[in-house]
């Protein structure tokens, strides 16, 4: 799997990565392990996991996710998968946008989570046009072209095997249909990077250990950070799964860059 | 970061937050309830497009890939902006849309184009207009009676002062480029202008009718 490597990062890692050992954090993992972790770690965090991320990103979260509803085109009638959904942060305002013509399929690998989005939602008064599904982004349960949108924040990092993932979404999207990928990636400045390595590696493992007594967790957050494609790789591997007019932009510096493709 | 965003998430919290301070809110909402509006304002063209549900509204910037600072932007996507109602309106004549008599005239200058379902803004603008806020008395809740009047009494003042001084630099001003600068003409050489042209117009009338005569006269004359 082609992965962005930074140059802080120990290469022994990479290169001693082999066909069946994937990347947990800097660890390597057997492939068919990295998902177990995955839910471990999610399962870990699901019920702080709203606070830690207005803690972690000093609220700026809400403004990347908001301008990916803003790109998303979404409209009244239309159906959205938000993939990787986790709390429904994209599914609560794409509800409301979609109306009672349209759906929100909120879908997570991981019930825990899904079930604080669950929670939260209905407090929210949200519930008519919200389907929840547990699932796993490699394998959809879903027919082919069935959603006009489809977006995943921060969730692709996690998959195991992105390729996989990007192909199915494909597959699940209507033809004209867009899928938006919204994760973190690498920033452009070096500084900015140096700043915003000790902030990961320092400060998140710590805040996370103070917030919800879950160092580990976040240790993981802040390396599959650092594992996880950068924006030219992405928007290659979104190309190879069949994606067209794709494009990037960059977030804050590139700490995060959202990622757009058609399919046509 | 997106500005933008920060703006509209901004602008979308205190417009909820405002909502709220009405205890009647939900009355005026409910009309609205599943309809979208968008706004675009001239000459920027930024178009804004409120959701609305019986109990929030939410605020997007459609498609807007601009405004990033430091943004890589790869490629535009075009902007599809999908609503019950679209008001594309000059920017200078925003604050004339919460009076709904002002429309016909606003559409007639070519200041607002309303496309849609017109019901959409009227109820909108009923929403504006409807909201009882008595800003006084909510301060009066949120922090006690003094503070509240004190400060009331502070932000009128300071209102006050901003109009005197707006009024002032505004005469001031007009002074500056009619008799200082001479940018602008005065009302009474604006005058004088004006009758020149309509003698000028007439001595050209004159002139032309005379033209005329004595062309007829050289044609008679050459037969
Ligand atoms: C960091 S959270 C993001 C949640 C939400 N999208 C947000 O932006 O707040 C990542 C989510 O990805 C989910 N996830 C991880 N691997 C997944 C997979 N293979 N398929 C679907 N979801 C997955 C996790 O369970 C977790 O809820």
């Amino acid at each position: 799997m082609a992965e962005n490597q930074s140059s802080s990062q120990p290469s022994s890692q990479q290169s001693s990565q082999s066909s069946t050992q994937t990347h947990f954090g800097f660890k390597q993992v057997d492939e068919d392990q990295k998902e177990s972790l995955v839910a471990e770690v999610f399962h870990s965090v699901a019920a702080k996991y709203d606070v830690m991320n207005d803690v972690m990103s000093l609220g700026i979260h809400r403004i990347w996710k908001r301008y990916t509803i803003d790109c998303s085109g979404a409209r009244k009638g239309h159906h959205v998968l938000d993939l990787a959904g986790g709390t429904g942060d994209l599914t609560a305002k794409f509800s409301r946008i979609v109306g009672s013509e349209g759906s929100v399929t909120l879908s997570d690998i991981n019930p825990s989570m899904l079930e604080v989005g669950k929670d939260k939602l209905r407090d929210m008064g949200l519930v008519d046009n919200i389907k929840y599904v547990e699932a796993n982004a490699e394998t959809l349960p879903f027919p082919d072209n069935a959603f006009d949108i489809v977006t995943m924040a921060f969730g692709l990092r996690n998959v195991t095997h992105k390729e996989n993932a990007l192909a199915s979404i494909f597959r699940v999207l209507k033809p004209g249909g867009r899928l938006l990928v919204l994760e973190f990636s690498k920033p452009t400045s070096t500084v900015l990077e140096k700043i915003y390595d000790t902030y990961s590696f320092h400060l998140l493992p710590k805040m996370g250990k103070l917030v919800a007594d879950d160092e580990d967790s976040y240790r993981y957050l802040a390396e599959s950070i650092r594992m996880h494609p950068d924006q030219d790789t992405l928007e290659k591997m979104m190309q190879d799964a069949g994606f067209e007019g794709t494009s990037y932009t960059n977030l804050t510096g590139g700490i995060v860059a959202l990622h757009r493709g058609f399919k046509y | 970061m997106p500005l933008k965003q920060l703006l509209s998430g901004l602008a979308e919290f205190s417009a909820n937050e405002v909502l709220q301070l009405d205890s009647e809110y939900q009355t005026y909402l409910q009309p609205l309830s599943g309809k979208s509006l968008a706004l675009t304002l001239l000459p920027i063209e930024q178009t804004i497009q409120l959701h609305f549900t019986d109990s929030r509204i939410d605020i997007l910037l459609p498609n807007n890939l601009a405004g990033d600072v430091g943004s890589d932007i790869d490629s535009e996507i075009e902007c599809d902006v999908d609503s019950d109602c679209h008001l594309t309106i000059q920017l200078s004549a925003l604050s004339q849309l919460r009076d709904t008599n002002q429309l016909t005239t606003l559409i007639k200058q070519d200041k607002l184009d309303i496309k849609g379902d017109l019901s959409v803004a009227q109820h909108l603008s009923a929403l504006v207009n409807g909201l009882d806020l008595d800003l006084t008395e909510i301060l009066t809740h949120k922090i006690g009676d003094v503070p509240a009047h004190s400060i009331m009494g502070t932000a009128s003042a300071v209102v006050n002062y901003a109009k005197y001084v707006k009024q002032h630099f505004d005469i001031t001003l007009g002074e500056a480029l009619i008799e200082e600068k001479q940018l602008v003409a005065s009302p009474l050489s604006l005058a004088n202008f004006s009758d020149e042209v309509t003698d000028t117009r007439y001595w050209c009338d004159r002139l032309a009718a005379r033209l005329a005569i004595l062309e007829k006269k050289q044609l008679a004359g050459d037969k």
